[in-house]
C-alpha cells in the first residue's frame, strides 16, 4: 500500500493518485526546475554582455525574467488549476464517482478541500520550482528576493476565489464550466473596462495596487492597507464559494446559497462597491486615459449601485425556492414537511437593507454629493425597492412552478432592466433632433435607467417611470397573493 | 430486534413524474428484502432516496434512529450502496481505489489494510489486487463495488442488480455472502430479476410497481399471497376424467382449476385436514386418484400473480 504522504484529506487523495500522485508531480517538479534552470543559465550566456545598450546587464536580465516568471506563475496557478479543479469535478460528475463519495461520511468541506488540492498536485512542485528559480535570479541581478514571493501570494490569494468558483460552477452543472477562461476571454475583450466602472471589483481583484506590484518586481516590497484589504476580500469570497461548493457537494439538490449565505455574498459585494468607490481617488491617476471625467463617480456610483441591486436578488430567490419547495412538500405531507421556511418578503426588506445600507456606509465620504439630496436620495432608493420587489413576486412565482428558473429570471432581468434603455438608446440615434440627444421618459422605466435620469439628467421626468415599476410591483405582487389564494401556484405531482 | 430502517411515506419525483409514490419500509437486523418489479417501476429511484442521494419529494427515512439529511454525514457511515452501474476510477488499481474508499471513511490505516484482503479474498479479487480498474472485466467490476460497499461494514446495504455480471460460481458464492450478512444482523434490500436466487436467499420480498409496493411481506406470505390460507394442489388420475373441470369449482374454497389430460392443478385451502377431505371426498365420488399434493409455490409464479405490467 502506497504511503499516504503528506496529502492526508482522502478526496485529495484519491485526486492526487488520479494524477499519478506524488513521485510523478515530483518528478515533473524536477525536470521542469533542471530545464527551465539550464535554459536561463544558456539564453543568458548567448546573450551579449557588453555596456548598454547593446549589451544586456545581469540587472535587466533578471528583471525581465523574473517577470516572465511570475507571469507564469499566475498562469500556473489562475488557469491551469482552476481548470484542474473543473476537470476532476466533472469527471467525478459524469463518471458517476460522485455519488460514491457523497456516500461517504466525508463532510462538504472535507470534499473542498480534496479538490481543491488533490487535482492540483503537479503545480505544487512546479510553483516551489518557480520559486527557487525566483529567489536565484534574483540574487543574480542583485534584487530583494521577497519581491517575487510577494507578487507569488498576491496570485494565490487570486487563484483561491477562482478555483473555488470553478469548483462550484463544476459541481453545479454537468456543462463544463471554465470560469478562469471566462475571466480570461472577458479580460482580453475589453471587460478590463469594468474595473473602473464598478472600481469595487478592481479593488477586489487587487488590480489598483497589484498593478503596481507587477511593475516592480524587483524593488522592495511594501503591502499598503488597500492590498491587503483585497488580499482579504478574496480570501473572504473564496471562503464563501467554498462554502457553497460544500453544501452542493453533498447533494445536488441542496441549495449552495441558502439566503443567509447570499445575505453575506451580498454583503461582501456592497462592501467591495462602496470601498472601491472610496478607494478610487487614490489610484485613477495611474491609469491613462481612465480619468473622472471618462467614470465621472456619478456613474460608478450607478453602476456598483445597479450591481449590488442584482446581487440582492440571491438571496431573496433563495428564499423564493425554500418557501416554494416547503410548500410543494407541505402539499404532499403536512406531516413530514419540516420546519416553515422565513418568508421570503422578509429576506427582501434584509437584502434592501444590506445593499443599501452597507454600500452607502462603505462608500464614505465617497459617496456623491447629490446622494445627500433629500429628493435624489429618495427617489433612487424607492427605484431600488420596487425593483427588488417586483424581483421578489417574480422570483416567489417561477419557483412555484418550477425547480430550474435560470432562463425565465435572465429574461426578466432583461427585459425590466436592460430593455428599456435600449429601445430609448435606439430611439435616440433615430431621432432627428439638432444638438446633443437626450434621453427620454422611457428610459426611466427600468430601474438602472431611472438612477441615470435622476442623476443626470434632473429635467427628464421619471414620473412615467415610476408609475410603470410601481405598477409592475403592484402586478407582480397582487398576482402572486391571487394565484396562491386559488392554489393556481401548486406544486407539479 | 434493532430497527435498521424505517421509511415513511417516501415519494420521488421527476419534475411531473412520480417515480416513487408514498413507499413504507420497515427493516430489522437480519431481513434481508428482495425488491422485485419491472424496468422503470421505481426500483433504483428507491434505492437512491433510501440512502439519502436522491432528493425526496415528500417523506422521512431513518437509519439506525437517526434521520436521513443531507447534512447528517455520520449516518452515511451505516449505509453501503452498490448501484446497478457501478462508477469506478478507472485508472486506478483495484487496491487504491479500495484505499480511496476506506480514507472517505475515516477508517485507520490497519484496518483499511486488512479489509482490503478480507474483501479482496472474500470475493476472488486477490490475484486483481494491482491491475487497473480499467482492466477489469464486467462481472469483476461488479465483485470490486461489492467490496467497496462492504468494505466501511455498514448495518444497511443496497444492493441493485447485483449478481447481473456474476457468473455462476460468482452467483454461488455471492448467495452465500448474503447469507452471512445477514446472519451478521445487517438490513439489506436487494433487486433482482433472478428470483429463484431471492426466493433462495430473501426474508422478505417488496413488489414494486409504478412507485408503489404493490406487495410487502415475508417470502412465504407474497408467495401464498397475502392471507396465506391457500396453496396449489396437484392431482393425477389414473385416467383422464373431463368431468373433474365441472365438478371442482363447485366445491367451496376451490378455485383456478386447469386440467390437462389426467393431470389437474387447483388452488385450495392450505390445510392438510381440508386436503385429506377432499380427497376423500373424490375418491368417493369414483375419481381414480393416482397421486395427490401439495406444490411449493415460488416467487415467479407470485409476481406474475400479482399482474404487474411492463413498463414501455
Amino acid at each position: 500500500m502506497e504511503s499516504s504522504g503528506a496529502l492526508s484529506n482522502p478526496l485529495g487523495w484519491v485526486q492526487a493518485q488520479l494524477q499519478g500522485g506524488w513521485r510523478r508531480a515530483l518528478t515533473i517538479g524536477g525536470v521542469y526546475f533542471l530545464g527551465a534552470g539550464a535554459a536561463l543559465m544558456i539564453i543568458y550566456r548567448a546573450l551579449p554582455h557588453d555596456a548598454p545598450p547593446r549589451g544586456v546587464s545581469p540587472q535587466a536580465f533578471a528583471r525581465g525574467v523574473l517577470l516572465v516568471l511570475l507571469i507564469l506563475q499566475a498562469a500556473i496557478l489562475v488557469l491551469v488549476g482552476a481548470s484542474s479543479v473543473r476537470r476532476a469535478v466533472q469527471r467525478d460528475l459524469t463518471g458517476g464517482m460522485i455519488d460514491s463519495h457523497r456516500l461517504t461520511p466525508m463532510t462538504g468541506w472535507s470534499a473542498v478541500v480534496g479538490y481543491l488540492s488533490g487535482p492540483n498536485i503537479v503545480l505544487l512542485p512546479l510553483t516551489v520550482a518557480n520559486w527557487l528559480l525566483s529567489i536565484a535570479v534574483s540574487l543574480f541581478g542583485e534584487f530583494p528576493p521577497l519581491a517575487w514571493t510577494a507578487g507569488l501570494a498576491v496570485i494565490l490569494c487570486l487563484a483561491l476565489p477562482i478555483s473555488a468558483m470553478s469548483l462550484l460552477a463544476g459541481l453545479s452543472s454537468k456543462r463544463p464550466t471554465n470560469v478562469a477562461a471566462i475571466l480570461l476571454v472577458l479580460g482580453l475583450t475589453g471587460g478590463t473596462a469594468l474595473l473602473f466602472l464598478v472600481p469595487g471589483l478592481g479593488l477586489l481583484l487587487g488590480f489598483f495596487s497589484t498593478w503596481s506590484m507587477l511593475r516592480n518586481v524587483t524593488g522592495t516590497v511594501t503591502f499598503d492597507a488597500t492590498i491587503l484589504f483585497s488580499l482579504a476580500g478574496q480570501l473572504v469570497l473564496a471562503g464563501i464559494f467554498c462554502v457553497a461548493a460544500a453544501r452542493r457537494f453533498v447533494r445536488e439538490d441542496v441549495q449552495a446559497f441558502p439566503w443567509p449565505l447570499a445575505l453575506m455574498l451580498l454583503a461582501f459585494v456592497a462592501v467591495f462597491g462602496g470601498s472601491g468607490l472610496r478607494v478610487w481617488p487614490e489610484y485613477e491617476g495611474q491609469f491613462i486615459d481612465w480619468d473622472r471625467a471618462e467614470f465621472g463617480v456619478s456613474i460608478q456610483w450607478i453602476a456598483t449601485w445597479t450591481v449590488t441591486s442584482l446581487f440582492a436578488l440571491f438571496p431573496i430567490a433563495a428564499a423564493a425556492q425554500d418557501s416554494a419547495r416547503w410548500e410543494r412538500r407541505a402539499a404532499l405531507d403536512e406531516a413530514l414537511a419540516g420546519r416553515r421556511p422565513t418568508h421570503y418578503a422578509l429576506v427582501l426588506v434584509l437584502a434592501a437593507t444590506v445593499a443599501i445600507g452597507i454600500m452607502t456606509l462603505s462608500a464614505g465620504d465617497a459617496t456623491p454629493l447629490m446622494m445627500k439630496d433629500a429628493r435624489t436620495a429618495f427617489l433612487s432608493l424607492v427605484f431600488v425597492l420596487l425593483a427588488l420587489l417586483t424581483g421578489g413576486a417574480v422570483l416567489r412565482f417561477v419557483y412555484g412552478l418550477r425547480e430550474r428558473v435560470g432562463w425565465i429570471v435572465t429574461l426578466w432581468v432583461v427585459l425590466t432592466w436592460a430593455l428599456p434603455p435600449l429601445i430609448d438608446m435606439i430611439r435616440a440615434v433615430y431621432a432627428d433632433e439638432s444638438g446633443p440627444t437626450q434621453p427620454s421618459w422611457l428610459m426611466g422605466c427600468s430601474p438602472a435607467g431611472a438612477w441615470v435620469l435622476i442623476w443626470y439628467f434632473p429635467h427628464i421626468t421619471v414620473l412615467p417611470g415610476l408609475i410603470v415599476q410601481t405598477a409592475l410591483a403592484l402586478a407582480t405582487c397582487g398576482g402572486l397573493a391571487v394565484l396562491r389564494r386559488r392554489k393556481i401556484v401548486r406544486p407539479a405531482t | 430486534m434493532t430497527v435498521i430502517l424505517e421509511a415513511e411515506r417516501i415519494r420521488v419525483h421527476y419534475d411531473r413524474l412520480v417515480a416513487v409514490g408514498g413507499v413504507d419500509l420497515r427493516l430489522e437486523a437480519g431481513q434481508l428484502m428482495g425488491l422485485i418489479g419491472p424496468n422503470g417501476a421505481g426500483k433504483t429511484s428507491l434505492f437512491r432516496a433510501l440512502c439519502g442521494l436522491q432528493p425526496l419529494a415528500a417523506g422521512r427515512v431513518r437509519v439506525l434512529g437517526a434521520e436521513l439529511t443531507p447534512f447528517n454525514r455520520g449516518v452515511m457511515r451505516a449505509i453501503g450502496f452498490a448501484p446497478d452501474t457501478p462508477p469506478v476510477y478507472e485508472t486506478l488499481s483495484v487496491e487504491q481505489f479500495l484505499e480511496g474508499i476506506g480514507r472517505a471513511y475515516g477508517l485507520p490505516r490497519n484496518t483499511i489494510e486488512e479489509r482490503i484482503d478480507f474483501w479482496l479474498d472474500q470475493l476472488w479479487l486477490s490475484e486483481k489486487r494491482t491491475a487497473k480498474v480499467g482492466a477489469l472485466s464486467r462481472g469483476m467490476r461488479q465483485r470490486l463495488t461489492i467490496a467497496r460497499t462492504l468494505l466501511p461494514d455498514p448495518a444497511f446495504i443496497l444492493l441493485d442488480e447485483p449478481s447481473a455480471g456474476l457468473d455462476p460460481a460468482g452467483r454461488v458464492q455471492f448467495r452465500q455472502l448474503l447469507t452471512s450478512l445477514r446472519e451478521q444482523g445487517k438490513a439489506l434490500i436487494v433487486s433482482s430479476h433472478i428470483l429463484a436466487d431471492l426466493h433462495e436467499y430473501c426474508s422478505h420480498i417488496g413488489i414494486i410497481e409504478a412507485g408503489r409496493l404493490r406487495q410487502f411481506g415475508t417470502v412465504a406470505e407474497v408467495v401464498l399471497g397475502h392471507a396465506a390460507d391457500w396453496t396449489r394442489y396437484r392431482l393425477t388420475l389414473a385416467r383422464p376424467m373431463p368431468e373433474i373441470a365441472v365438478l371442482l369449482p363447485e366445491i367451496e374454497g376451490a378455485r383456478n382449476v386447469r386440467v390437462d389430460g389426467r393431470v389437474v392443478l387447483f388452488e385450495y385451502a392450505d390445510d392438510p385436514d381440508k386436503a385429506a377431505a377432499l380427497l376423500a371426498d373424490l375418491v368417493r365420488r369414483g375419481f381414480p386418484v393416482a397421486s395427490f399434493s401439495a406444490l411449493e409455490l415460488n416467487l415467479e409464479e407470485a409476481y406474475l400473480r400479482a399482474g404487474i405490467r411492463q413498463v414501455d
